[in-house]
């Protein structure tokens, strides 16, 4: 088992990747009650071409279907999985991601029993007619309470202007329509491409004895089968390398009472999977704290002009195939705000928020952020499992946050802001809507 | 060790002791009787003092402060605990033994909490116009935009429709428009002085600091002695014979419905332990009652659960529906509390609904959030302050009888619809 200390965060890892791929991650914390683990693929819901297990030809499959399958894959012949972790005093869940699909526990007892737990239904699908649909009512409902939620129709809508091809822009629950074709076949087959061991990694953290721990999921995987890996091709359609695909502006209205804006940025060159593109997205990340964060002149000026509020929010968004970042808030004037952000990013290079001094500051506060996110179980083992950087992990950003200058913070702003790169989408509330 | 000492009378610190995180969770709360007339100003307060001070002019200044601590997280919240409103002025700091060089990062987050509590960005007994005005809009359009969030805006008119008897427990924990419009700059600093003089502080630290220092520290905020408040944490209203039912219609694509319940069992007072079986097995858990059979077998919703307020003796439903599905889901949540009222669950349904609660306390003492929360709980119920032996022993002691008998306590009040007509897709 290979074993590596963060001395600053003093932490330790222990990683072993098994005989049938799989990787595991394990992260051992003192003092803590309960145990968290997740079961991840590098499966999302932006794969929907790709060449099924066993077969040489690419498929097309309904959007929506790696969010269906999680839903699924908790029903077995004998019954609900929930049960099962819950007669063991375990929490369980899963999410899907444009990029990943995650099974997960949270448990303070029958740590083994629960780990058993989550291999096995992981690793043994079973659809059928009947209960795929049924799940079409639920996921039907799910997909109607996300499409009431103005903030997610923000983010798509601007996602939608970035990548007009990329399935990226699709909701991730895929739409009435789309999830009405899915079949239990189609599901199969997606499992048996996405979930081969070699595909996923177990991350389990908490009060666990590494070796024991190992040794259980060791134990779990020698009784079973696995079909011989097989290599994943995917493919994505092929979007403008220069930005002129994207859609540079759209609105609609929605009945709401506050409008929103949201400007867009693409990332229009590809980032590499390894230590040099954890670096890039770290970058990014110093690059907008300097500009847009609360300690800078640019946001206390767009604050005090009321053009933001405590509404306003940055992200970035970097996985597999597409990166993006985005800034947005609430506004009555939707407008005046994507013009002040533009104006802010076309002319950031001689912002006086981009000094040495700014830097120094949002790195201590970086490290200081980084630090407390060690007391989050679900949130290092959700982020190291959800990254995509090879060797390199959120364990190595102590290091990569020390070793960024401002000359890399310059570089990185001229290739990643880009006046071809940007785009705007507006919510305006429904024009003679007042709604009480 | 634990340690607990009234700073003056009123003023409590206790400090918890753990090498478990690796930063330093410092909390102050203010506790006052809930009154309609202070909720607003106590939520707009929080705002201000958060933006800015004498000492921190700016947003900026403040802000800047608080990367240099290595990026300490400051907050104020405020939030309702039945009878009572709790403004909770939250601060964490990395352990300055995980920070390079020699660093007092501890010592310098109080001496921050000090200065943006007591050296306020006032003049003349008024907070700053332009601090004053920048926030009172930016909180009346923030009141305003609770309507484009459907879960909450459903629960908040359940409440309002429940609580008919108090005024105070229908204005929303951060407040309502209406009486935002009254508050002035000069007003606010006066009631602003009021809560510092006669709220109840309760004062938490959790984390690996020595406990003589800490008090050193926090014995220098001017924090003098106040009168006990006596008030009766539970709230509690008759309960009605006829439910009283609203339906809104609105342009959405997703109907709620919401329903209140009245139950006679209070926050680790008798009968609490079943009762809080009882919640679980109903929609309180993941193999509850509801979720089985409004979601999983009627395929109706996506979310279907249930919610326990110990301190107002209140259960909610909350679900997301078709609306066309109304009356077949009001007819499963009948069916269920039934159910339920009537003892005809699985054992193994009443086991997992005992080994979940049970994962869930234990699981809270990985939260430094949670143990400060739970601090202050403990304070205001002193029966609540149990050791996790006991909580599992009387949790593992609850009889089918107890769950059936405190299931027959829950009484349907209220039912909120918000009924939609297809929006715009």
């Amino acid at each position: 088992m290979e074993t590596t200390h963060y001395a600053t965060l003093d932490e330790t890892l222990y990683q072993q990747t098994l005989a049938n791929g799989l990787q595991v991650t394990m992260l051992p914390k003192a003092g803590y009650h309960k145990t968290y683990a997740v079961m991840t693929t590098n499966y999302g819901s932006i794969d929907n071409y790709f060449v099924p297990a066993g077969g040489s030809d690419y498929t097309t499959v309904p959007a929506g279907i790696a969010h269906f399958l999680e839903h699924k894959m908790f029903e077995k012949k004998a019954g609900d999985i929930f049960e099962v972790f819950s007669r063991n005093g375990a929490s369980a869940n899963a999410f899907t991601s444009f990029t990943r699909t995650s099974y997960l526990f949270s448990a303070t007892d029958n740590i083994k029993t629960n780990l058993d737990t989550l291999l096995d239904f992981v690793q043994d699908p079973y659809f059928t007619e009947a209960s795929v649909n049924k799940e079409k009512g639920i996921i039907g409902q799910e997909i109607e309470m996300y499409e009431d939620d103005p903030n997610w129709r923000l983010f798509f809508g601007i996602i939608e202007n970035l990548y007009p091809k990329h399935p990226v822009h699709e909701d991730i629950a895929g739409t009435i329509d789309s999830i009405a074709k899915i079949t239990p076949e189609q599901l199969y087959q997606a499992y048996h491409t996405f979930y081969q061991p070699s595909n996923m990694n177990l991350f389990v953290v908490g009060n666990i004895d590494p070796v024991e721990t190992l040794a259980w999921i060791e134990a779990n995987q020698a009784d079973k089968e696995f079909a011989p890996a097989t290599p994943i091709q995917r493919q994505f359609p092929e979007e403008a390398s220069d930005g002129s695909d994207i859609i540079p502006y759209r609105m609609t209205q929605l009945p709401v009472k506050r409008g929103k804006s949201i400007v867009g940025i693409k990332g229009l060159a590809p980032v590499s999977r390894d230590r040099a593109g954890l670096k890039y997205r770290t970058e990014l990340n110093l690059l907008f704290d300097m500009l847009f964060g609360d300690s800078s002149q640019n946001y206390l000026q767009l604050y005090d002009q009321g053009i933001v509020d405590d509404s306003f929010g940055y992200e970035l968004d970097l996985a597999r195939t597409y990166h993006f970042a985005t800034l947005s808030g609430d506004t009555e004037k939707p407008q005046q705000f994507s013009d002040a952000i533009i104006s802010l990013l076309e002319k950031a290079s001689d912002n006086p928020d981009l000094n040495a001094n700014r830097l120094a500051l949002v790195k201590k506060e970086a490290l200081g952020r980084m630090l407390q996110s060690m007391n989050a179980l679900e949130y290092i083992a959700n982020t190291y499992s959800g990254d995509d950087f090879g060797d390199a992990s959120l364990f190595d950003l102590v290091n990569i946050i020390d070793e960024i200058t401002l000359t890399d913070i310059q570089s990185v702003l001229k290739q990643f802001v880009r006046s071809a790169a940007l785009s705007v989408f507006h919510i305006e509330p429904l024009a003679g809507d007042d709604a009480k | 060790m634990v340690t607990k000492k009234e700073l003056a009378n009123g003023v409590t610190l206790t400090v918890l002791p753990t090498t478990q995180f690796k930063t330093t969770r410092i909390v102050l709360n203010f506790i006052a009787p809930l009154a309609a007339a202070t909720i607003t100003q106590r939520s707009l307060l929080a705002s201000l003092l958060e933006t800015n001070s004498q000492d921190y002019p700016t947003q900026a200044d403040l802000a800047a402060k608080l990367s240099a601590l290595y990026g300490a997280n400051f907050g104020i919240s405020v939030s309702k605990r039945g009878n009572v409103h709790v403004f909770s002025v939250v601060m964490t700091v990395v352990n300055d033994k995980f920070l390079p060089g020699a660093t007092t990062v501890l010592t310098e987050g109080l001496a921050f909490l000090k200065q943006v509590l007591w050296r306020p960005n006032v003049t003349a007994s008024r907070f700053d116009a332009a601090t004053f005005n920048r926030e009172k809009t930016n909180m009346q359009a923030y009141l305003a935009s609770v309507y484009d969030n459907k879960q909450a805006y459903a629960s908040l008119q359940l409440q309002e429709l429940y609580f008919k008897n108090s005024t105070a427990q229908r204005v929303p924990s951060f407040g309502n428009e209406a009486d935002l419009q009254a508050i002035t700059a000069s007003s606010l600093y006066t009631y602003y002085q009021q809560m510092l003089a006669q709220d109840q502080v309760a004062i938490t630290v959790l984390g690996d600091v020595d406990a003589e220092q800490v008090t050193a520290l926090l014995t220098d905020l001017p924090l003098t002695a106040r009168t006990a408040d006596t008030t009766d944490l539970f709230y509690q209203q008759p309960a009605i014979s006829s439910v009283v039912e609203k339906t809104d219609i609105q342009p959405t694509n997703q109907a709620k419905l919401n329903l209140a319940y009245q139950v006679p069992t209070y926050y680790y007072q008798p009968n609490y332990y079943a009762l809080l079986m009882a919640n679980g097995i109903f929609g309180g858990s993941p193999m509850s009652l509801l979720f089985t059979n409004v979601r999983e077998r009627a395929s109706l919703a996506y979310y279907a659960s249930s919610s326990y307020d110990a301190f107002r003796g209140l259960i909610t439903v909350q679900t997301g529906i078709d609306a066309a599905n109304v009356a077949q889901v009001k007819q499963i949540i009948a069916t269920q509390l039934a159910t339920l009222q009537a003892g005809e669950f699985s054992n193994e349904l009443l086991a997992q609904t005992k080994a979940t609660l049970k994962n869930q306390y234990i699981t809270g003492l990985d939260s430094a959030g949670y143990l400060t929360s739970q601090e202050l709980v403990q304070q205001l119920v002193p029966a609540s302050a149990v050791a996790t032996e006991e909580f599992i022993a009387q949790l593992t002691a609850v009889t089918k009888e107890q769950i059936v008998a405190a299931a027959q306590t829950i009484k349907l009040q209220a039912v909120y619809f918000l009924s939609s007509q297809e929006a715009g897709k």
